[in-house]
Formats: structure tokens, C-alpha cells, sequence
């Protein structure tokens, strides 16, 4: 692996392939998790990785090549968001009114993922972008803020209006 | 489903892998854009263009297998060029 990695940042194109064949698919989930179409995911997925080989002599090769990548991804996913004005805070509770359909005998791994995703997906974009960056990527409210150049308070009060948007659709579907 | 009542451990149990396989092209066309065109695919044209042209040289210019068609194209070539 060491050899692989020295290969890919001396911009060896077998090692790059090796990397992104290791990495992608982890990677195309944190983008599908950001998003709410696959197509934007798959477009943050190949910006992301082009900047993966094009920064590849910043990686510090003692260091885990997925933790690096994983951050290169969310920056581009949140840019992505911000470039298509998407990234818009709410106020208003009016979202928690839609219904999403989970269905209660599906309850395999797979299953709950899918129905998870599913309701992740249908959130308004700043709710869902929030909730990522606290809850599954382990941002604090304070690099949330600096990062998207909010307060602290609204960040905590989005994800406070994310986590009740989620207990409002797993309430209604009897979870 | 079972019962949630934690949601932030609910998602950090559910996504902690969560892997998805983007379509073939994503990788396509990240190789177009850092590498170029795939060598390859020059490759297999020139190939071909190569026993193209060869088996129509070969077919012109010989005669006890040229069709009708083919000697009056010869013959028109030896006309005019």
C-alpha cells in the first residue's frame, strides 16, 4: 500500500486508479448524503477527485488517505450546494408537512439505510448540510459557522429544526 | 422499523459505511479530463484505418479481384490523375 501511495503522488495513473477504485464508493455515499439527486452526487464525486490527483503532493503520505479525501469531498459538496444557491436556511416549518413513504416490513440493514437516505434527501438543503457536518462528519457549531459563514446560533438551531424534521417523518411512519 | 430514540447514534450507526457505486462514466471522465484521451482508443483507430486502406488499395489495384464497380473506378483514377 505504501508503495501504491508514493505511485499516486508521484502521479503514477495505475496508483490513481487503484485509488479511486478503493476510495469511490465510501466517498459517493458522503456525496449522496449531501445531496438530493444522484447526478449532483456523482458530479461532486468527480470534481472531488480531480482535486484529489491534482493536490495529491500536498497528502502527507504518513497520514490515512481516506480522512484527507473525505474532507476534499465535503468541501466540494458544500460548494456545490453554495454555487447552486441551494444552500438556503429555513425558518419555516412547512417542510415537516410532506410525507415520505417508508415502509414498515423493510427493515434489513439495506433497507433502514435506504429509508434513512430517503428522508436525508428530502430535507431542505441547509437542514440536511448542518445535520452532516454536526451529527455524521463531527463538525463543531463553531467550524460550522466559520465555514458557512453563519452564526453559531443558527447553526444549532438548524440542526435543532433537522433532528425534529427526522423524529416528525420516523413518527410518521409508526417508528 | 425499531425504535429511534437517539438520532444523532441512529444515522452514526446507519451511514458509518455506507458505500454507493457511481456510474462507469464518473471515472470516465475524470481520466478525460487529468489524462487526455485513452490512448487506446487512438490506438484501435489507427488499426483500423490502417487495414482499411490497405484492403482498398488491395482491391483496386488487383485486377483478377476487382469487382465490375471497382475497374471502372480504376479506370476513371487512370483518366483524370
Amino acid at each position: 500500500m505504501k508503495i501504491k501511495l508514493e505511485d499516486f503522488i508521484e502521479g503514477d495513473k495505475k496508483a490513481f486508479d487503484w485509488v479511486y477504485a478503493t476510495y469511490a464508493p465510501s466517498m459517493f455515499g458522503v456525496c449522496m448524503r449531501y445531496t438530493n439527486c444522484r447526478d449532483d452526487a456523482q458530479e461532486i464525486l468527480q470534481e472531488s477527485f480531480i482535486k484529489v490527483y491534482e493536490n495529491r503532493k500536498k497528502f502527507d503520505h504518513q497520514k490515512d488517505l481516506a480522512p484527507w479525501i473525505k474532507t476534499i469531498v465535503i468541501h466540494r459538496a458544500v460548494n456545490f450546494l453554495k454555487s447552486q444557491k441551494k444552500l438556503q436556511l429555513h425558518d419555516t416549518d412547512h417542510f415537516f408537512e410532506q410525507v415520505i413513504e417508508i415502509r414498515e416490513e423493510e427493515n434489513s440493514k439495506e433497507q433502514v439505510q435506504k429509508q434513512l437516505l430517503n428522508i436525508l434527501q428530502n430535507m431542505p438543503d441547509g437542514y440536511r448540510t448542518i445535520f452532516n457536518l454536526y451529527v455524521l462528519d463531527n463538525l463543531t457549531h463553531q467550524e460550522i459557522a466559520d465555514y458557512l459563514s453563519i452564526s453559531v446560533g443558527t447553526s444549532k438551531s438548524q440542526l435543532a429544526k433537522a433532528k425534529s424534521y427526522i423524529q416528525n417523518k420516523l413518527k410518521n411512519k409508526g417508528a | 422499523m425499531k425504535e429511534f430514540d437517539d438520532i444523532d447514534q441512529l444515522f452514526q450507526e446507519e451511514f458509518s459505511s455506507f458505500d454507493a457505486l457511481p456510474d462507469s462514466k464518473v471515472k470516465e471522465k475524470i481520466d478525460e479530463k487529468l489524462f487526455g484521451k485513452s490512448k487506446k482508443r487512438f490506438l484501435f483507430w489507427w488499426i483500423f484505418s490502417g487495414l482499411f486502406f490497405t484492403a482498398c488499395a488491395i482491391s483496386i489495384y488487383t485486377p483478377e479481384h476487382s469487382t465490375q464497380f471497382v475497374v471502372r473506378f480504376r479506370n476513371w483514377n487512370y483518366l483524370y490523375i
